[in-house]
């Protein structure tokens, strides 16, 4: 070959390394860029999908408010307390028994020995007396109570011919947040 | 006079000739021309046809939704309006019980509260004696409206 065709040869051989060269890069970017897009894709999705959830919560929360309130209604807010306590005395004395209050704490929330959680709770005690069909009558109120409540204990004694005792504990799930 | 040695110089020198230099080592410009030609092609070809695999691929991905598990929000409708059912129950039964049928609890309204305990002053009976609890402050206690129906 002469002189002449070898650099032709060379300059051949150069332009093929160059455009190869190109072409691998271009390739590596393109890759480079579907990854990314790959990533930007699903991060897009996610805060789609996000969105759509919080979408639905705020949906559900304006939808349910009514039932929420109606739920957080039947739980005694402590600082209502005092005043249960002086409506169950009148409601006492209307359905005519003697009402006395002897024990009033509030067990905070915690996990009980079998391992069960259980919210923080208002412990009442009432002994009331009257006739035998008026405590009746005022321990059918005591369970009907409409607050989220369990009667632990509940004893009856009678006093006279006509003069019936009751103790009674109550134990009512206090309203949380 | 020829002699032999001068014979076998010329059959040398004619088998040295018919020798010469091999066809692929000549060069052939119409030859090189369309190899190259023909080189050039299929690295042409062969791009393209990976151009295409990447577009196609990085197309499928484009239009391809991709499916992302959104978070479920759990909410018991059932059984919270069984919860509020019985609590009604218990509530109509509590109103039942003391003759009366004002809806209980805190949700009364003001007017209507205001009118349950102008119902209840009659049967006012003294405060009872309340055992005094450390973890209830003061200020948390509210005795401002009743919190049961009468």
């Amino acid at each position: 070959m002469s002189k002449k065709s070898h650099t032709y040869l060379a300059l051949a051989g150069l332009c093929f390394l160059v455009v190869a060269g190109l072409f691998v890069s271009m390739w590596y970017m393109v890759n480079r860029q579907g990854v990314h897009f790959d990533e930007a894709k699903r991060a897009i999705a996610e805060y789609a999908a996000k969105e759509a959830s919080y979408t639905k919560v705020q949906g559900l929360l304006a939808s349910t408010e009514d039932d929420r309130a109606a739920i957080d209604s039947y739980f005694i807010e402590e600082k209502n307390i005092i005043s249960f306590i002086s409506d169950m005395e009148k409601n006492a004395a209307v359905l005519g028994v003697k009402l006395n209050t002897n024990e009033l704490a509030t067990m905070p929330a915690g996990v009980d020995t079998a391992g069960v959680a259980f919210k923080a709770v208002l412990v009442i005690g009432f002994d009331f007396t009257g006739t035998k069909a008026s405590v009746q009558e005022f321990i059918s109120l005591l369970e009907n109570i409409p607050y989220q409540n369990t009667i632990t204990e509940l004893s009856f004694t009678n006093v006279d011919a006509t003069i019936w005792k009751a103790d009674s504990t109550l134990k009512l799930t206090l309203q949380y947040d | 006079m020829i002699e032999s040695r001068d014979i076998s110089k010329m059959v040398t020198h004619i088998i040295r000739r018919d020798k010469g230099i091999a066809d692929p080592q000549i060069m052939h410009p119409s030859r090189e021309w369309f190899r190259g030609l023909g080189i050039a092609t299929l690295i042409v070809v062969l791009g393209s046809w990976f151009c295409l695999h990447i577009y196609t691929q990085h197309l499928e991905t484009v239009s391809t939704p991709l499916s992302v598990s959104e978070p479920v929000v759990p909410y018991q409708a059932a059984t919270i309006a069984e919860a509020i059912s019985i609590f009604e129950a218990k509530q109509a039964k509590f109103s039942e019980i003391l003759g009366t049928r004002v809806a209980p609890v805190q949700t009364v309204t003001a007017s209507t509260t205001s009118e349950i305990e102008s119902e209840v002053e009659t049967a006012t009976l003294p405060v009872p004696a309340v055992v005094s609890d450390p973890q209830i402050e003061e200020g948390d206690v509210d005795e401002s409206e009743s919190v049961l129906a009468l």
